[in-house]
């Protein structure tokens, strides 16, 4: 975590390499979890590309109340919201589900996870890629997406149940 | 103590190692004397190890993006050179900043991480030198 955080405080000096190195640290966690949110790859790779260019001018707002990663992801998650809220007011129509693109032995099993996760209502599909791939606390999640732990734990509740019978 | 309503609720934060101390005591000491939540834990941890090799293997991110995210700050690429592996390689890059002054990089990549080799310092760049 210090890794980040001298990072970040180098990028706010405006320091290339250093934000060069967080943008490959970060790109493609954000892109995966965007992705989860909006099924769109041409909106995911946005989210990222503006994720990145605030972090590069707000560096320097960072107040060390939370993790780095945090921070990073509490910004894409709000610009992936914002056009989520476009999405409902009809800008666009449906999303794409996520895709294997690194062909390998036991593809068929891993697409198979990729579709039971991609039937989970988005609140649900957020909660298991946050637990599962980014090994964040039920509380850290409560913080990064504003709501009680209860609710945290109650939609991972009904997540890992569909995963589990979908799965076993 | 804790029921196995509790302990089944808190389970994927003890797979996934982030339960404070106490918790992860009382989950851990609930589990050695409950076969149900035995099982419980045995089926997230499959779930959890198969969402993740499955993420791991969806599409990555395109390389064009780096580029955009230079030029939305203002900075055009005018080219670059990648050598080697995502172990040990070399970048070279040559770019055009806002202000119309060139700025050259190099990093070394070393076990998947970047070390910067050289580049334009924006002082520099201010400065005309």
């Amino acid at each position: 975590m210090a890794h980040e955080r001298d990072l970040l405080a180098m990028v706010a000096r405006r320091d290339e390499a250093s934000f060069q190195q967080l943008y490959e640290e970060f790109a493609t966690r954000i892109f995966r979890y965007t992705l989860t949110l909006l099924r769109d790859r041409h909106l995911a790779e946005e989210v990222v590309q503006e994720t990145m260019t605030t972090v590069w001018s707000k560096a320097s707002t960072y107040c060390g109340k939370s993790r780095v990663s945090t921070w990073i992801f509490g910004i894409a998650r709000h610009k992936a919201c914002d056009i989520l809220r476009n999405e409902e007011k009809g800008a666009r129509t449906t999303g794409s589900p996520l895709v294997i693109d690194d062909p390998a032995p036991g593809i068929e099993r891993k697409e198979q996870v990729l579709a039971a996760i991609d039937t989970l209502p988005p609140d649900q599909r957020e909660i298991v890629f946050l637990t599962f791939y980014e090994n964040l606390s039920y509380r850290t999640i409560a913080n990064l997406l504003d709501i009680p732990e209860g609710t945290v734990k109650s939609r991972m509740f009904h997540a890992k149940k569909k995963l589990t019978e979908a799965l076993t | 103590m804790i029921d196995c309503e509790q302990v089944r609720e808190l389970i994927p934060w003890y797979v996934n190692g982030t339960l404070p101390g106490d918790e992860a005591a009382a989950v851990a000491g609930h589990i050695a004397q409950c076969a149900d939540c035995r099982q419980e834990l045995a089926q997230t941890l499959q779930v959890s190890l198969q969402v993740r090799s499955a993420i791991d293997r969806t599409q990555s991110m395109p390389e064009d993006v780096w580029d955009r995210v230079k030029r939305e700050r203002g900075e055009i690429s005018l080219g670059s050179l990648n050598l080697g592996s995502f172990l040990l390689g070399l970048y070279l890059g040559l770019s055009v900043t806002r202000k119309g002054r060139p700025r050259v990089t190099s990093n070394l990549r070393l076990l998947g991480r970047q070390v910067s080799l050289y580049q334009t310092r924006e002082e520099e760049e201010n400065n005309g030198t």
